[in-house]
């Protein structure tokens, strides 16, 4: 009878168990814009962000003036949330770009380090 | 998303499955309830194809798909199959016949299929609309079925895909429809029931014929390649396709070891909804159709004119979209290059091959179900099932083959993995699930005749 009951108490706890795991953990939310952002923490694979925008407009004009004072590579792409991101790809380490971002400071840049998506 | 679109798309799941079990009950029927229980997945998928290609037929002959006309084609659909079934002589069995047994072995490999489902499940219930064939042109033909009820072909003219039938978008207009709304994050959840449609098929079919251990193993590692993890509950058409081709090609696989009759109706109704899915479905079934024709060359006389009549019957279900196309001079989707472009393009030839194998055998896109699929054919070859391993290897070769020809037809495509100009990964989708489809069958073969082997 144990052997009936088993594989079948085996399959009844996998189905239960994830639920209320993955729900004790958090309740379903959409993911807003915020949650596009991902604030560097430790190195390898960073970007600079020098803005996000609404329209196509603002962002080249951000990213002319970003070119012109030489931040060379400096695109603009879609950042997956419905917005426009100014941004400076190939950061290797935290302490590069922090010392990227003090530079871009002196141009009249407010840029922000963060985790690119893998 | 709420909870009264999660409740319409359940509700639409239950339909599709009512409607698979009543085509199950016309083609085949079952020994006991333990027997439909495992079958479920199977039937499901029966349902999906069925309801699919019926939803092309109708719109294709101008009708609206409201809401009661879906359930109407659902009632039709099963009525038809009951009554089939009842001419064929086939009954329920009594109810009391329920073996709930089932091993160890099983219960653990079920238990990490359901949690991956769920994951799944989690991972598609808020996703969003954001692959560019679903939002250009798979939902936008969704929508116009849901908001103006049937084909408005001047607007899917304007459409990227013209010529690709409407079985994925009649689908999501019924889903709307039961969802109540045109609801595009929910949807996702729709390819989601597909998906686990699909793997219930496999397992249900497989299980009374392989052991578990050489059934469970292939399917999971299918279930976490980076493709199917990454573009599975996407709103587009390729999975689907991906889905039917699989299943049919293990249906006549089954067939040219058993030669159970049910084997090719399902069969047939599976390269059907195939064909109405994408337009590659006929160059996939095609490649199934020779397969199993080379492999049965020795009984050709036997085996030759019931593959030919599955081929006849999907290719004839598929004639209203084709005439749909023909009479309001839509694109019908011919090869870029034509016939003799291909001459003219032959320096592609080379690179297209080797791009579809790449893919093919590429880690980080589909892991190791392709070296998997090689070795299990050497196996099944070795242990003696030559019909099924030479089935097997010329559904791969042809396969491999019709990719190429894709790269090579079409001279706009460059010769790249990059899934935004070149639909190379899409494609190999077909050949990578109908290798898992048949993977365990051919390992079992080979199990059995090692072990006779050993015995003798």
């Amino acid at each position: 009878m144990r052997s009936r009951i088993l594989p079948w108490a085996i399959l009844l706890i996998a189905a239960v168990a994830y639920p209320l795991g993955a729900l004790a953990h958090s309740r379903p939310s959409f993911p807003n814009r915020a949650d596009c952002i991902r604030p560097a923490k430790h190195d390898g694979n960073l970007e600079a962000v020098f803005g996000r925008f609404a329209t196509s407009a603002r962002a080249d004009a951000v990213l002319r003036r970003a070119l012109k004072v030489g931040f060379k590579g400096t695109q603009i792409e879609s950042d997956g949330c419905g917005l426009l991101k100014v941004t400076l790809h190939g950061i290797p380490t935290l302490q590069v770009g922090r010392d990227f971002i003090a530079e871009a400071r002196t141009a009249g840049f407010n840029p922000r380090l963060e985790q690119s998506k893998p | 998303m709420n909870a009264h679109s999660l409740v319409g798309l359940f509700a639409f799941n239950v339909v599709l499955l009512l409607v698979g079990v009543a085509v199950l009950f016309g083609v085949r029927s079952w020994e006991s309830w333990s027997d439909l229980l495992r079958l479920s997945g199977f039937a499901y998928m029966l349902g999906v194809a069925a309801t699919g290609v019926a939803l092309v037929i109708e719109l294709v002959a101008g009708l609206d798909l409201s809401l009661l006309s879906i359930l109407a084609t659902g009632l039709g659909l099963s009525a038809a199959s009951v009554l089939a079934g009842r001419a064929l002589g086939r009954s329920l069995p009594p109810s009391r016949v329920f073996s709930g047994h089932i091993s160890l072995t099983t219960a653990i490999f079920g238990a990490l299929t359901i949690v991956y489902s769920e994951a799944l499940f989690r991972s598609g219930r808020l996703a969003g609309l954001y692959d560019f064939d679903g939002w250009a042109f798979w939902v936008p033909k969704a929508k116009a079925i849901y908001f103006y009820g049937g084909l408005d072909h001047q607007f899917f003219e304007q459409l990227p895909g013209p010529s690709y039938p409407p079985l994925v978008p009649a689908l999501e207009a019924a889903a709307f429809r039961f969802m109540g709304s045109p609801d595009v994050v929910t949807l996702h959840l729709q390819f989601w029931f597909f998906f686990v449609g699909f793997l219930g098929a496999l397992i249900g079919l497989l299980a009374p014929r392989v052991p578990p251990l050489l059934l469970w193993p292939p399917i999971l590692l299918l279930a976490v390649t980076p493709h199917v993890l990454g573009y599975a509950l996407q709103e587009q058409g390729d999975f689907v396709l991906d889905e039917f081709f699989a299943l049919a090609a293990l249906l006549i696989g089954l067939w040219l070891v058993e030669r159970a009759r049910w084997q090719l109706a399902g069969a047939a109704l599976f390269s059907a909804a195939a064909m109405s899915t994408k337009r590659e479905g006929y160059m996939l079934l095609a490649c199934i159709a020779i397969a199993a024709l080379v492999a049965s060359w020795r009984q050709f006389r036997l085996l030759g004119p019931p593959v030919l009549f599955v081929l006849a019957v999907a290719v004839a279900l598929t004639i209203p979209w084709r005439v749909f196309l023909l009479v309001n001079d839509l694109s019908r989707g011919g090869a870029e290059a034509g016939g003799v472009g291909l001459f003219k393009h032959a320096d592609r030839a080379w690179p297209s091959l080797r791009l579809a194998v790449s893919t093919m055998f590429d880690y980080d896109i589909w892991l190791i179900v392709a070296p998997l699929m090689v070795l299990a054919i050497a196996a099944a070859a070795v242990g003696g099932a030559t019909r099924l391993a030479a089935y097997a290897t010329l559904l791969v070769g042809l396969a491999l083959a019709a990719f190429t020809w894709v790269t090579w037809a079409f001279p706009s495509l460059p010769i790249t993995k990059a899934p935004n100009v070149n639909p190379i990964i899409r494609l190999t989708g077909s050949l990578a699930l109908a290798s898992t489809a048949l993977v365990p069958l051919l390992l079992s073969a080979a199990w059995r005749g090692l072990r006779s082997d050993g015995a003798s």
